[in-house]
């Protein structure tokens, strides 16, 4: 077990490599001056080139680029291009408001999502199933943007039972709950309409296997067949699915912070794109890969949770 | 100190769901976080609007004005000026104090500000001070200015606008790189605390010249969507919003009950610059074909009657040396067929245009394609995302450039930066004269140096009538600045325009019971 770890945190080592470097040319080779950018469009020629002289732009590509690795290396990410404040301290503050709402999106999608899929797929065929086969699609192709501003016209303008506008710094669990809970609705019926469709095609191939009959037969409760036996069977896939679609929960985390107003990795990393600050981009791209990689590996070890007969080597 | 945190607690409980408190004042404002809050760095909209109201200058332009006919004393209580218009010497007010324990303001301080507006490692605006020779402390409340050539306009580069606005040297000295995120001035509100991507929140100076802020606390909240920008000031939440420059915005907020909506100046000044060296527009009858063809009637009514001016000259209507006896081509299919027929293109031209994505400025681009194609000029517009855009156009590859922009309303600036030699694009001296206009060099830089206003405003006028009459440019339309805010809110001037583009909030704005 330690071993595997130790091996797939080895590969996620060469996997960030990989990303910074070509995180690094991408946005080098992008058209847009971040000297332009800072200083406005009123600049003349000369106040942009002692700008790029002092952010380091005017070195060859491969100078900035060892000077960017062994930053990395030892922890020094650079301060941002326009705001000049360090970018892993820019990124560590904003950070857990991410997290927050995508976790807790996530735990809404589950609890929601595995119970309507088993349930469309023990009811296969019925109205239970076309209902909840409608919503998820109507889920899975409804854009984020949009049901956050439907969520918004219903529950803070109409009813005014939330603020439009997240203060994102509530103290007590009261507020932070009221903060969250339309952003959480938007993005967890999202990930719920994923795991629901995805609970729903694994529950039906392990309700057609031999011995989920052979339990029936020898007269067990449905109830115990449907949660003892066959769900457990079914949750390997639903989990990789969740691993996998936690990225595109973060993508969607963008869109949801800046509708609600949020303070998050969405809002710092459109700001950085529009002013292409390299910096924090470069720094919001190793975030984004750790995390991405964190998930992978979580996803592995909970398969050994969910199914004793996996064996790490 | 208890009472701060007790009131800090308060406010944070009740931030989002507090309606409109007597004293507090919520801003919403169009970008995800704030930039650099050194004025003399800052170069964005929402960074200069809020330092607007932390700020002052030696003089400024009268509260909701942004016409430099309307300067009136601020720091400086009188000042005078030599023969020669190079030597200016102000007289400082003695009660002008700087925000926390920074002390009073005196001439030292002033001194230290204009010399750091000017310095290029620290100001983004230091170009803009070139004609300085020195700035002396010549008592403990008396600065003299010593020019090395006549600039335009002098008083202009004092008000509280980029390098005009006065910091305090023990501040800038004690805080060091610190300082552009805690903003040190002698102006009506005081930096009181940054919540990354939420708010900057001041509070009132009670110390201030003109007597303390009747508003205690601004939250000056950065919102970058507009829908729910508009849905926060909808419910309450917010005060007073940065509006979409769009018609279809003002028609809308207004229907919201208790809704104020400002329309002011400066106007951003639409332009499409035509490349001079290309062909076919380096030919001038294709140019006026191109003038001709433009209906700007048209085009204020699809940009929306309440929100825009039309356009005459390259310089904005209500700048200081604009003129509207200009050349001007009246808007005719026929001529500008002809014109085209007349240069050699009986079929048309076609002409090349790279564009940003920005919606605001790609629709009116795709109006003027739209009216271009009757007079058989096919336009064909390269989208290109918008820090792209200002890349491209910057390195001379546009054939017709189109650009906003809203300036200091000096005729002078408009025409340096668009339309005098050293301004064209590929050059070491490079701002932003895209169409490599310079048919006027010699008026612009003669008008810079002339002392006598009347023989300035002559040579302004006459370099206006020569970029016209080679078509450099053709104006299109002005933008002008949209807010809303509550009308429970008094600001105790009327809104008509703000250099720094946000209203002025000052110690008499106040919330009506």
């Amino acid at each position: 077990m330690t071993a595997f770890v130790l091996k797939r945190l080895g590969f996620a080592v060469v996997t960030l490599f990989a990303v910074l470097t070509i995180v690094f040319f991408i946005v080098r080779v992008l058209p847009g001056d971040p000297a332009v950018a800072i200083l406005g469009d009123q600049a003349n020629e000369q106040a942009l080139a002692a700008l790029r002289a002092r952010l380091g732009l005017d070195q060859p590509l491969y100078v900035q680029y060892v000077e960017f690795l062994g930053g990395v290396i030892v922890g020094d990410w650079g301060v941002s291009m326009v705001s000049g404040r360090p970018v892993i301290q820019e990124i560590l503050k904003v950070l857990p408001a991410t997290l927050e709402l995508t976790f807790v999106s996530l735990l809404l999608g589950a609890l929601f999502g595995i119970p309507l899929g088993v349930w469309s797929a023990v009811r296969r065929n019925r109205l239970p199933d076309y209902i909840t086969r409608m919503a998820s699609l109507l889920g899975l192709s409804f854009p984020a943007f949009v049901s956050a501003v439907l969520l918004l016209l219903v529950f803070a303008i109409q009813l005014r039972w939330f603020p439009v506008i997240s203060s994102g710094q509530g103290t007590t669990l009261g507020e932070r709950l009221r903060d969250l809970a339309l952003p959480a609705i938007n993005l967890g019926l999202i990930m719920a309409a994923y795991i629901t469709r995805v609970a729903r095609s694994a529950m039906l191939e392990v309700l057609n296997q031999d011995y989920v009959r052979t339990a029936y037969a020898k007269g067990l409760a449905f109830a115990t067949i449907i949660w003892r036996h066959c769900l457990r069977n079914a949750m390997i896939p639903v989990v990789t699915v969740v691993g996998l679609y936690l990225g595109i929960l973060i993508g969607n985390s963008v869109l949801t912070e800046i509708v609600f107003n949020r303070p998050g990795l969405g809002k710092l990393i459109i700001g950085a794109l529009n002013q292409r600050d390299y910096t924090m981009l470069q720094g919001m791209m190793v975030i984004y890969t750790l995390i991405v990689v964190l998930v992978n590996l979580l996803t592995d070890l909970t398969y050994g949770l969910i199914d004793p007969r996996i064996k790490y080597a | 100190m208890k009472r701060t945190i007790g009131a800090t607690l308060i406010s944070l409980l009740t931030a989002g769901s507090a309606l409109a408190a007597g004293d507090t004042l919520n801003v919403g404002m169009g970008s995800a976080d704030a930039g650099k809050l050194d004025p003399h760095v800052a170069t964005s909209t929402p960074d200069k609007g809020l330092l607007h109201w932390m700020f002052n200058g030696l003089v400024r332009i009268r509260p909701g004005e942004a016409n430099p006919a309307f300067i009136e004393p601020d720091i400086a209580e009188s000042w005078t000026q030599s023969d020669d218009g190079l030597t200016w010497t102000f007289k400082l007010r003695q009660d002008v104090d700087c925000h926390g324990d920074y002390g009073s303001l005196d001439a030292e301080d002033v001194v230290f500000s204009l010399n750091r507006a000017a310095n290029p490692d620290i100001s983004a605006f230091a170009k803009d001070y070139a004609a300085f020779d020195s700035v002396e402390a010549t008592g403990d409340h008396e600065v003299t200015i010593k020019l090395k050539n006549p600039v335009p306009s002098l008083l202009g580069l004092l008000v509280p606008y980029h390098g005009g606005n006065i910091v305090c040297k023990d501040a800038v000295e004690a805080l060091g790189a610190d300082f552009e995120r805690t903003p040190i001035g002698t102006g009506p509100f005081m930096f009181a605390e940054y919540q990354p991507q939420q708010y900057v929140k001041l509070v009132a100076n009670p110390d201030y010249f003109r007597g303390e802020p009747k508003i205690k606390e601004i939250y000056y909240r950065y919102i970058p969507s507009d829908a729910s920008r508009d849905l926060a000031f909808q419910s309450g939440e917010i005060d007073m919003i940065y509006g979409k420059q769009e018609q279809t915005w003002v028609e809308r907020i207004s229907k919201i009950p208790g809704t104020k909506v400002a329309v002011m100046k400066p106007g951003e000044m639409s332009v499409i610059h035509l490349n001079m060296k290309m062909p076919p527009l380096d030919d001038v009858r294709v140019r006026r074909a191109v003038a001709h063809a433009v209906n700007r009637d048209a085009m204020v009514q699809f940009k929306g009657p309440d929100v825009t001016l039309s356009a005459i000259s390259p310089v904005p209507e209500g700048n200081l040396g604009y003129t509207d006896d200009v050349p001007t081509y009246e808007y005719s299919i026929d001529k500008a067929k002809a014109l085209l027929t007349e240069a050699g293109h009986p079929d048309g031209v076609t002409i090349k245009a790279i564009h940003t994505t920005l919606p605001g400025m790609l629709t009116t681009m795709e109006a003027i394609q739209a009216l271009l194609s009757e007079a058989g000029i096919n336009m064909e517009i390269e989208t290109v995302e918008h820090a792209t855009f200002h890349e491209q156009i910057r390195k001379d590859l546009s054939q017709v450039t189109h650009y906003a922009a809203a300036r200091f309303p000096v005729a002078d600036v408009y025409l340096s930066q668009f339309f005098h030699s050293d301004a064209i694009v590929g050059t070491p001296t490079a701002v932003a004269n895209f169409s490599h206009c310079a048919v006027a060099d010699e008026e612009i830089s003669a008008a810079r140096a002339e002392t006598d206003q009347k023989k300035q405003l002559e040579l302004w006028a006459e370099a206006q009538r020569k970029i016209m009459d080679e078509v450099c440019a053709v104006p299109i339309v002005q933008s002008l600045q949209l807010w809303a805010w509550k009308d429970t809110l008094d600001l105790g001037v009327e809104a008509n325009g703000s250099l720094n583009l946000s209203p002025p909030v000052t110690e008499l704005a106040h919330f009506k019971q």
